[in-house]
């Protein structure tokens, strides 16, 4: 764990948290884990602050605790969990994905339980004034969108043993099953590899019930609840997704309902996914073009919500065509990207655009009457298309998708272990690119094409002269991007006698380049703090209660301007602190 | 002595000009070389969104949450760094979490460890006070101004312009700056060559 991201992390718990806990905290993250009385050898802070702000850090699982028996007490270890603390920079943008992902209310509730950092279910009601059992519609509503929340796990229900580190858990659970095995005469070796395999499986059972489905909510007979006539009306006009959602829940004879009881939070791991998904597209319309970046998109929607969580990389999904198109929303033009080999002359590509968006529509228009005669024929034709588009994703270099097999018009998989690797080689190219030119990411790509490579070989191929190389590649060194080994030729490792080889190795490359982000988004943020403190006294005097809000009466003009301007430097360094933060997303693919 | 010893010399590419020149680069390279700076985009609607809901939920942390640990407790008459109680004090905001302690909160024990249990307040203790309630409409706002988005360029480029020469200068012309209030001239009164006819304004009596 790098020296620069706990100061980062640091720094930012200071920011939400105040001093005492970002003192806490900065203990637990350079000295490890240790329980309370080494902490308060470590620090200057009374024993009742140092157990508020454990507990305050802990409620958003900042801090994890193991209690453990030694020499017959019971001590509890305390450790940092620098993850979820450097999370606390990503607080806003989780509210704005819940905004655009389902809608507005839901974002609020998305916002309330940020605040609070674990939140019950019941906790939740009251402090928007409803309950859970109210039957107006705004109580009806509420409950709605929390449903939805959790069912796509973007609140995730937590157990008391989430706040255990994973370590321990498996220690613990390693100690009770060789309890259990003591009294059996096996060897040694075969115990151990038991009670190993037994761990491993009741932690991979432990995972996929956090994942289940129904995790948090509790099924009720549909017919216990009044259930409004407005249900109907959203049922129509919300997206695709939602609508499959209310098809669930009316197919069964039962209602999914939030637990009161359960406890919730944020699940970061899902928002990480849809970024990276973000990302992807973002992709794919730069090498390819936009409309089929948005076939990607919708592809990648339908995966998403297939898959409840977050997929770990190892999983492969599978989707068919015929699914596509089903979910495929109907008016997005999707054909007329694609140039029709013809006699006739095409006429400019925007006309073109508009004259088949208008005939669509007509087609469209004439279809709705005879539709159900015609809608095979519709949805064929839309497949077509649609396979154009996955076929054109599936061909080029970055393997977006691949074709696996025949049923339903066609199987697409999508490999996001592959497609993270993909992703983060495409992004270090680019920064390379802006950083040194187009020269050296040519060279880059040469190197890692041919494994480890001569200087001297290098210019040949590329087509330079080497002492236009050696800066280029010297400054790619600094940067990391680069290796240099030596293979010597006489035994004395002379310099004229040995080989240098430069070669790539993404690994080192990319953890260096997270290392230097870190750095620099807590440079931001000292900065911000600096910048504050610079003007303390204007801010104290701007936040005096018979000036709040009043600024324009009782403030100077220079006292606005500055004001001002310390504004749009805050707005400006977290502008460029988040997004600096999309790029350690993908770097760092939690 | 020729460079290389005999034979084989293996110059890397270079002529033996090129390596006379680089030998004879002396001094050294500039501490802040020159750059490119690049300017940063312009702010975007979701981006705009997603600082302020930032800076909400951490207003909102440093404001009213009880999370917020302090390391000196709020007295009841507030006392500044000075020692002394001030009259403007009393238009000083006062924090809702000052009094917060994690207890009002009604957080499970089940999640916290035995040695934490006593913050979180005695089972069955004081009632919590009731809390605002949110109002879901109103709790976020999604609006957006034209103007959050323009970019202040030219605003915010001239004042970094104009501060960098007047770093240079003396520091004395810094204080210039203030022309609008009654102490302009009379800043930095220190008290050379008055005569008592120069004596213009209070002496000392700027407040800081």
């Amino acid at each position: 764990m790098s020296q620069y991201a706990v100061g980062l992390c640091e720094i930012l718990v200071d920011e939400f948290f105040g001093e005492c806990c970002s003192e806490i905290a900065s203990i637990l993250l350079r000295h490890g884990r240790m329980n309370l009385s080494m902490l308060l050898k470590r620090t200057n802070l009374p024993a009742p602050k140092i157990r508020q702000a454990l507990a305050s850090l802990m409620q958003h699982h900042m801090v994890s605790f193991v209690t453990a028996i030694e020499q017959l007490r019971e001590v509890t270890y305390y450790e940092a969990q620098w993850q979820e603390m450097y999370n606390l920079i990503r607080k806003g943008k989780d509210v704005y994905s819940v905004s655009l992902k389902l809608n507005q209310e839901t974002a609020s509730i998305a916002k309330y339980v940020s605040t609070q950092g674990r939140a019950r279910v019941q906790d939740v009601y009251s402090a928007f004034g409803k309950s859970p059992d109210g039957t107006d519609e705004e109580s009806r509503m509420l409950q709605q969108n929390i449903t939805d929340l959790i069912y796509l796990k973007y609140l995730v229900v937590v157990q008391p043993r989430h706040l255990i580190p994973v370590g321990d858990q498996e220690m613990q659970l390693r100690i009770k099953f060789l309890e259990q095995r003591k009294s059996e005469n096996v060897s040694e070796i075969k115990k151990n590899r038991e009670v190993n395999d037994s761990v491993a499986l009741e932690m991979a059972r432990l995972q996929s019930s956090d994942m289940a489905e129904n995790q948090g909510l509790i099924r009720k007979p549909k017919d216990s609840i009044p259930r409004p006539a407005k249900r109907k009306r959203r049922n129509a006009t919300t997206s695709s997704m939602t609508g499959d959602l209310n098809e669930i829940l009316d197919d069964e004879n039962s209602i999914l309902l939030p637990d009161p009881a359960a406890h919730v939070r944020v699940n970061r791991a899902k928002f990480s996914f849809l970024a990276r998904n973000q990302r992807l597209v973002y992709w794919a319309e730069r090498r390819i073009g936009k409309t089929t970046a948005i076939v990607y998109s919708h592809l990648l929607a339908i995966l998403e919500s297939k898959f409840v969580g977050s997929p770990s990389p190892a999983t492969v999904l599978t989707i068919t065509t015929m699914e596509l198109t089903r979910n495929f929303p109907k008016d997005i033009d999707i054909e007329s990207c694609f140039a029709k080999s013809s006699n006739v002359r095409k006429p400019p590509a925007k006309a073109a655009l508009d004259q088949l968006d208008e005939l669509e529509m007509e087609e469209q228009e004439e279809e709705d009457e005879d539709y159900e005669e015609n809608i095979d024929d519709e949805s064929n034709s839309k497949s077509k298309v649609l396979v154009q588009h996955l076929e054109l994703l599936a061909d080029t270099a970055l393997k977006f998708i691949t074709r696996v097999g025949n049923r339903g018009m066609g199987e697409w998989k999508i490999d996001f272990a592959y497609l993270t690797n993909m992703l983060r080689a495409v992004e270090f190219e680019n920064i390379l690119d802006e950083k040194l030119g187009d020269r050296a990411t040519r060279l880059l790509r040469i190197i890692k094409d041919k494994g480890k490579i001569e200087e001297k070989q290098l210019a040949n191929m590329a087509l330079l002269r080497q002492k236009d190389l050696r800066t280029v590649l010297q400054s790619m060194a600094e940067m990391g991007a680069l290796e240099l080994q030596e293979v010597p030729r006489s035994s004395d490792r002379a310099p004229s006698k040995t080989f240098y080889l430069w070669f790539h190795r993404s690994e080192r490359a990319y953890s260096i380049f997270l290392d230097q982000l870190y750095e620099v988004i807590a440079k931001m943020f000292h900065r911000l703090r600096d910048e504050r403190a610079q003007r303390s006294q204007l801010i104290d005097k701007a936040e005096r209660i018979d000036i709040k809000g009043k600024e324009e009466e009782y403030l100077q003009k220079f006292e606005q301007a500055e004001l001002k301007r310390l504004r749009s430097y805050e707005e400006k360094l977290l502008l460029q602190a988040s997004r600096l933060d999309e790029l350690i997303l993908i770097f760092r693919d939690e | 002595m020729r460079r290389g010893g005999r034979g084989n010399v293996n110059l890397g590419g270079m002529t033996w000009q090129e390596v006379l020149e680089f030998n004879a680069r002396t001094g050294p390279t500039k501490l802040y070389p020159d750059r490119d700076l690049p300017i940063q985009r312009s702010i975007r609607p979701h981006e705009l969104l997603e600082i302020r809901f930032f800076n909400e939920i951490r207003n909102s942390f440093i404001q009213e949450s009880a999370f917020y640990v302090r390391k000196e407790k709020a007295n009841a008459v507030p006392i500044n760094d000075d020692g002394l109680v001030r009259y403007s004090d009393r238009n000083k905001p006062k924090r809702k979490n000052e009094n917060l302690r994690l207890s009002d909160l009604d957080l499970d024990p089940k999640f916290f460890p035995e040695e934490l249990r006593k913050t979180l307040g005695a089972e069955g203790g004081i009632k919590k006070r009731a809390r605002r309630k949110l109002d879901m409409k109103t709790f976020i706002d999604f609006t957006i101004n034209t103007e959050d988005l323009k970019d202040d360029a030219p605003e915010t480029a001239n004042p970094t312009n104009e501060e960098v020469p007047e770093e240079v200068e003396d520091e004395d012309e810094d204080f210039g700056d203030d022309d609008d209030n009654d102490y302009g001239e009379n800043y930095f009164d220190n008290g050379e060559g008055d005569d008592f006819e120069d004596y213009e304004g209070e002496d000392g009596g700027v407040l800081d």
